[in-house]
């Protein structure tokens, strides 16, 4: 199968991971009802070769997506673009028997403000969305965004849908689906900061969220590993460079080690196991990443520092007085 | 996107407030009705669930709003807080309003919200 650029090629792959076999890329689709005297031309009824995507969501619904996938290295798409999809989606529905057809266009570097409009009075779905600013997307941010849509519309229509054809609600479910990643653009998430078992890189505010509040049951430490266990299967573990966090169902952790533990402004010897009771019932009530270690106030008593490789350092407040 | 959570009430159809957070947590990411649950965020599909907004207005009227979807993103765009007619309130920056224009009506987010502005249902932006 060829394709005119990767770009089409993810666009592709990621419809056939969702809505499995029956898609076709470069297909001539027809109208149904091709006796209709309004349709008779020298060249037969209207046709159009898909240059994308021809996608059956549901055999059983008689539903399909059309997708049109716009790769220009350094332009926008333009209102033609869009006003083109909406004339061949229009027609196809005009002329359906019994099938119902999806409109969609994807566009790798975005699109230009006048596109809006014809999407939403033609109820076709746009991806990026326009958000009313000048943010603009990665190309593999707009594959995600259609991957989310693609997912998001196949469970959408085990609902009842036929408001969905109506004009604007298509155009606006695919702007609710895509209309989250301005967030997430601007997050700032790097791989120091991982989500337990989803794999998903984080950041520090997200960290904070999410641990501000809990309740501390232990600390461990194990193969250059800090572990704080928290109530509700919640755990944040810390080594060199990377801090994971997040529930759990089960963790195990096997050749449980003593870190080197030190107390206050002139770094006292105190005992591991003295620190685990300072803190066990406790909860976090500020923190801190100083890139080298962090810190977290704990219960506004004192600050338990972990640094690697393998040493706790913590300020008693009542002690440091 | 829209009014944040601290500005939303949710009532069941008998009229009784309930916990989104349990809504959340009731489905497993696989159920048709999580439309979408990832690195971005969730969203889950409620139009056939009877979950109503209570909106505030200007003059303290609570107004029931049927919820057809709620949202939750991970990283949320910067907060504002806006007073619109007699109401205020913290809105996300990418918040949709309509504006009034000459004789047309224009969308704006809440970031580009200018005082004076007039909102297509005639609040006044202050």
């Amino acid at each position: 199968m060829d394709f005119k650029n990767q770009f089409e090629k993810s666009i592709f792959d990621i419809a056939k991971d969702i809505f499995g076999g029956e898609n076709a890329h470069n297909k001539v689709i027809q109208i149904e009802d091709r006796t209709s005297k309004s349709t008779i031309s020298f060249a037969g009824p209207p046709k159009k070769e898909i240059d994308v995507l021809c996608i059956t969501i549901s055999n059983e619904l008689k539903i399909q997506l059309l997708v049109s996938c716009k790769d220009f290295s350094s332009s926008k798409a333009e209102p033609a673009h869009v006003q083109e999809w909406c004339s061949v989606v229009n027609t196809m529905n005009k002329y359906s028997v019994d099938s119902k057809y999806i409109g969609i266009v994807v566009s790798s570097s975005g699109f230009s403000s006048g596109c809006e409009a014809w999407a939403s009075s033609d109820n076709i779905g746009i991806i990026p969305p326009i958000k009313g600013n000048n943010i603009s997307f990665t190309e593999q941010q707009v594959v995600s965004m259609f991957k989310r849509f693609c997912i998001a519309i196949s469970r959408r229509l085990k609902f009842p849908y036929d408001d969905i054809f109506e004009a604007p609600n298509l155009f606006d479910f695919c702007f609710a689906i895509t209309a989250d990643f301005e967030g997430f653009v601007g997050s700032n998430t790097s791989s120091r900061y991982k989500r337990m078992s989803k794999g998903w890189d984080s950041n520090f505010s997200e960290l904070v969220g999410h641990i501000i509040g809990k309740q501390i049951i232990s600390l461990k430490f194990s193969n250059g590993k800090f572990y704080l266990l928290f109530d509700g299967n919640f755990v944040l573990n810390y080594s060199d460079n990377q801090i994971e966090y997040g529930e759990t169902k089960e963790i195990v952790i096997e050749n449980e080690e003593i870190p080197f533990c030190t107390k206050n402004m002139v770094n006292d010897i105190i005992t591991f196991d003295t620190i685990k009771d300072r803190i066990a019932g406790a909860k976090i009530t500020s923190a801190a990443d100083f890139q080298k270690y962090i810190e977290f106030g704990v219960d506004g008593k004192l600050n338990l520092g972990l640094i690697p490789p393998n040493r706790i350092h913590i300020m008693i407040f009542d002690e440091i007085k | 996107m829209g009014l944040l959570k601290e500005n939303l009430f949710f009532i069941n159809g008998s009229g009784e407030e309930f916990d989104v957070d349990e809504l959340f947590s009731n489905y497993a990411d696989d159920s048709d009705r999580v439309l979408a649950n990832d690195e971005i965020g969730t969203i889950l599909h409620t139009a056939d669930l009877d979950i109503f907004s209570l909106e505030i207005t200007s003059n303290g009227e609570l107004i029931p709003k049927k919820v057809n979807q709620i949202r939750r993103s991970r990283f949320g765009t910067a907060m504002i807080r806006l007073q619109i007619g007699g109401k205020i309130a913290s809105y996300s920056s990418d918040t949709i309003f309509h504006i009034k224009k000459d004789d047309y009506i224009i969308k704006i987010r809440a970031d580009k919200l200018v005082k004076g502005m007039i909102l297509s249902t005639g609040e006044k932006v202050y």
